[in-house]
């Protein structure tokens, strides 16, 4: 039975991925494995590389990332992912809020002493 | 290449299941699957089992609670519009017929009864098409209704299938579409024709199909559809430039080599030799434009479509010819589909435009000889030689039909028999002038349509036979008597043989020969097939039963004498000087059925000297008289018109020389340009004289043409020693020649016999009026007329004078003819077949009897 931390943690990592793989794929398109190790290799992120593709499933269906599919000779074919126009004008919209966001709940943060 | 076990696939489900829901999305399992397969690769594996999954999705550990609420999310329907394009119940059903089971009904239904290809044009002309088209209706079913999930590689072989199912219902609709209207007129009018209107359903159905394929299926957009579907309508673009394009070719090559421009002649048949086909030139060879198609491919529907003028089957015939150096009735003929299939029957070509002509035409299906035989006595004494030969026709096709055929006879052969069997009887010819005794015929073919036989000379040394009607399934019976002089120089006896035909030769067909002589040997039977018959064509009479010491003088009783007072004539052998001509020009044809006497005819003709001969050979440019050195490069190809190069050896040598010959070596040759002007040089020259050498069997217009020419002649026929005879013809031409012949005298049968003359058969009268038949046609000496009755009363074929058989007295009465007094037919000699006992086995014969009988 998951504790009321845990279920917190993976409430605000649940909002926090998307807008990780979105600032992810800000510098191009990227091979789907790729990204989801560069994530998960993130340290503090603390994210499953399974959970991943769950989310970016999603954001394909918001129109947020396109998907290319490239054909392998060893197995099946690789999935290149990379944003839509309306994706990055929502990372922007999503870093802007988290960077007011994140300000404000600073400011309640008591200072690690 | 990764291979998975059973139980990794197994386990792999279930860890999808488990951590991803009951049932993941189609994205996120293929996802998954990929971040395993590279997590594989990396570790070296190269077969997953279930121990090396467990280790790769250990850790992918996802997170269950994120992943819940993910997959109920993801799990929702992917493609919004999903359900509704969804055909409904009564969509599918018209579809299914419209787009699947009419196409194809259209198509079986094309390939038994040919009903399009009798009409239009032929959809299907080989299998290859067949393919393509029965493609497009299975591709569009597959689309439609497959029921099981797509994988990659099938997905990716119907979007290659579909992409050419595409091109190909375009290309057909494209070429159909001016059926439409009429369809659509005759479906809203009378409730009929929408088997017009299969191709354009098919085309909207494999279209829709591929859309609907595009929009439902998720994989369809992962995929690449679009590049694979794209490959298929690169594919079917090349399929049909390969199954199409050269008959379009072919058939601009034809129209082209019908032009009046020499240069676009040869352009047109430069086009037909590269890229153009046989089989589509033939058919057109075969159009009689009588209204039906005669299975024309699409190529020839729409550039008929497209075209004011459209080219004849005769120049069809003619440019057959020069493409290909065959004659198109020497090829098979293609199938011609005229009538409901009958799985017994011969499919036949629907019309015989020959019937009742001068010529033989192309081939009939279901029309053979089905036996032959020949019977030959050698007449040594009086130097002939008399062959029977008895042929039987049968026609197994649904059609009643014309059997026809031109026989090459021994050298100077004449036919001085014929016989029609009527009802099972023998039945003699009448014989008149060729005038008479065509008109007879031919009223009796096109009107009363009954049993005639008509048997005229169709060049030198040939005859056409024509034999009305054969009946289906039915057979018909003649024969003809052929007398030809015999030499015991050169004592090969030369046999008859078909040269050109409207009908087939049984593979068992076997022309059965039996030889004989007036010598105490017995006769010798053998068989021939007809290829051997056609290569060897000759058979030496062994000394036995042709006898030694021939005689010098001879005489024989004429059954034909106008009275007692000339009814013996009498036959002393002299020998006569023949002067050469001035000069000789040999003429070679350039076709490619001459090459495989090449080698043969450069070893004969080199050796002559240069001053007698020159050489000509036949071109389409301007011919120009070489000598024997042009035949080092001799190369023939393709088909050759030698009128122009006949033309311009006759020409030469009637400016240049008193006396002269043109000897022309040839094969088959069609009518490809006028005779006229040949004929009229000919007509004004009497020394001037053209021989005809003809190295195969086959048609020969030139020589139909100039049948009525007499300084048209023949040469020595192919035969197993051809170039030895070949050598002393040419000699005999540039040399004088010693040649022996009969000197004849008439005289009452009252006065006494020379003391040594040996007692001959009616054929030596019969030939001797021959002789002077033709020496005074030839030398133009009184009227042709008298002459060619003359000839019919010797009942000889020539060429002034013909025979028919006809059924009926009151027919023959109706023409002014007469059937031969069966009194003065002349039979073939019999000779003993069992040798006859000598004086000692009768004895010991008559002992043996008489002991017999004393026991009993």
């Amino acid at each position: 039975m998951t504790s009321f931390y845990d279920n917190w943690t993976i409430q605000v990592r649940k909002g926090i991925l998307e807008l990780c793989i979105l600032n992810a794929l800000e510098e191009g398109e990227c091979y789907g494995y790729a990204l989801v190790k560069q994530l998960a290799a993130i340290p503090g992120l603390h994210v499953a590389e399974g959970t991943i593709y769950p989310l970016l499933s999603r954001l394909k269906l918001h129109g947020l990332v396109a998907t290319r599919l490239e054909e392998s000779p060893d197995g099946p074919a690789r999935k290149y992912y990379k944003l839509t126009q309306t994706g990055n004008k929502e990372r922007g919209r999503m870093n802007t809020y988290y960077r007011g966001l994140s300000d404000a709940v600073n400011t309640l943060l008591t200072p690690v002493s | 290449m990764t291979t998975w076990t059973p139980a990794a696939e197994s386990f792999f489900r279930d860890f999808l299941s488990s951590h991803f829901g009951a049932r993941p999305a189609d994205e996120v399992a293929h996802d998954i699957r990929c971040h395993v397969h590279e997590e594989l690769s990396q570790r070296g594996v190269d077969r997953v089992t279930r121990t090396e999954l467990q280790r790769v999705v250990e850790d992918l550990h996802p997170n269950q609670s994120m992943v819940e609420a993910e997959s109920a999310f993801v799990k929702a329907p992917v493609i919004p519009a999903e359900d509704t394009n969804k055909p409904t119940k009564a969509q599918a059903i018209a579809a299914a017929i419209f787009y699947v089971i009419l196409p194809v009904a259209v198509l079986v239904m094309e390939g038994i009864f040919h009903w399009c290809a009798m009409v239009f044009f032929d959809p299907m002309p080989t299998l290859a098409h067949a393919a393509l088209l029965f493609l497009v209706p299975i591709v569009t079913g597959s689309l439609l209704w497959k029921q099981t999930p797509w994988t990659p590689q099938l997905f990716k072989t119907i979007a290659c299938l579909s992409g050419i199912a595409l091109v190909v219902s375009i290309y057909y609709v494209a070429i159909t579409f001016w059926w439409i209207p009429f369809a659509l007129i005759g479906v809203v009018y009378f409730g009929l024709g929408l088997v017009p209107l299969a191709p354009p359903f098919a085309m909207i159905g494999i279209s829709r199909a591929r859309t609907l394929m595009w929009r439902s299926v998720p994989s369809a957009r992962e995929i690449p559809w679009k590049t694979w579907s794209r490959r298929g309508v690169y594919a079917g673009v090349a399929a049909l430039i390969i199954l199409e394009l050269p008959s379009y070719v072919g058939r601009v090559g034809l129209s082209m080599a019908t032009s009046e421009n020499a240069v676009t002649r040869e352009r047109g048949l430069s086009l037909i030799r590269i890229a153009g086909t046989e089989s589509d030139l033939l058919r057109k060879c075969y159009d009689t434009g009588r209204g039906w198609a005669g299975n024309r491919d699409a190529a020839g529907m729409v550039l008929d479509e497209l075209s004011d003028t459209k080219v004849s089957s005769e120049q069809a015939q003619k440019v057959f010819f020069l493409a290909t150096g065959t004659p198109y009735n020497e090829v098979e003929p293609p199938r011609v589909h005229s009538r409901l299939y009958q799985r017994d029957q011969w499919d036949t070509v629907t019309f015989d435009s020959d019937q009742g002509g001068d010529r033989v035409g192309g081939r009939l299906r279901g029309l053979f000889m089905d036996t032959s035989r020949m019977d030959t006595h050698v007449d040594a004494a009086a130097r002939l030689s008399y062959t029977e030969w008895t042929v039987e026709f049968e026609n197994l096709s649904p059609d009643t039909h014309e059997a026809r055929c031109q026989v090459q006879l021994p050298p100077e052969g004449v036919v001085s028999r014929v016989t029609l069997w009527i009802n099972d009887e023998p039945e003699e010819a009448a014989f008149g002038p060729n005038n008479q005794v065509k008109q007879a015929y031919k009223s009796v073919v096109t009107v009363e349509r009954r049993d005639p036989v008509l048997v005229t000379v169709s060049g030198p040394g040939r005859v056409l036979v024509q034999c009305f009607p054969v009946l289906p399934r039915k057979r018909m019976k003649v024969r003809l008597g052929i007398t030809a002089p015999w030499s015991p120089i050169d004592p090969e006896v030369v046999l008859p043989r078909v040269v050109e035909r409207n009908f087939g030769f049984p593979r068992s067909l076997k022309h059965h020969v039996w030889a004989q002589g007036d010598g105490h040997g017995q006769g010798t039977q053998f068989a021939y097939t007809n290829k051997e018959l056609l290569d060897k064509s000759t058979i030496t009479p062994n000394q036995q039963f042709v006898g030694e010491d021939l005689p010098e003088q001879i005489w024989s009783r004429d059954p034909f004498a106008q009275g007692p007072h000339d009814a013996v004539l009498v036959g002393k052998r002299i020998t006569e000087l023949v002067a050469p001509v001035e000069h000789v020009i040999i003429v070679l044809d350039n076709s490619e059925g001459m090459k495989p006497f090449v080698p043969m005819l450069k070893e004969q003709l080199s050796g002559i000297p240069e001053d007698q001969i020159g050489f000509l050979v036949a071109s389409h440019s301007t011919p120009s008289i070489q000598t024997a050195d042009i035949l080092k490069q001799w190369n023939p190809r393709y088909g050759t018109d030698s009128l122009p190069a006949l033309h311009h050896a006759c020409s030469k040598l009637r400016k240049e020389t008193k006396s002269g010959a043109v000897v022309w070596l040839h094969t088959a040759h069609p009518e490809v340009s006028s005779i006229e002007p040949l004929r009229q040089i000919l007509s004004h020259q009497d020394r001037l004289q053209l021989y005809d050498i003809s190295l195969t069997h086959g048609t020969n217009a030139i020589s139909e043409a100039l049948k009525k020419i007499p300084q048209f002649r023949h040469g020595p026929v192919m035969s197993s020693n051809f170039d030895q005879q070949l050598g002393r013809f040419l000699h005999g031409l540039t040399n004088p020649t010693q040649q022996d012949k009969w000197s004849v005298t008439r005289q009452s049968a009252n006065c006494a016999l020379p003391i040594n003359a040996i007692q001959v058969d009616d054929q030596f009268p019969r030939y001797t009026k021959y002789l002077e038949g033709m020496t005074a046609w030839r030398e133009r000496r009184s009227v042709v007329s008298d002459w060619s009755k003359q000839l019919a009363h010797y009942q000889l074929v020539t060429p002034i004078s013909g025979a028919v058989v006809l059924e009926r007295q009151e027919q023959y009465e109706q023409h002014g003819l007469k059937q031969v007094d069966k009194k003065t037919v002349h039979h073939m000699p019999t000779v003993p077949s069992v040798p006859e006992p000598s004086s000692a086995t009768l004895l010991m014969l008559g002992i043996f009897a008489i002991s017999f009988r004393r026991k009993r």
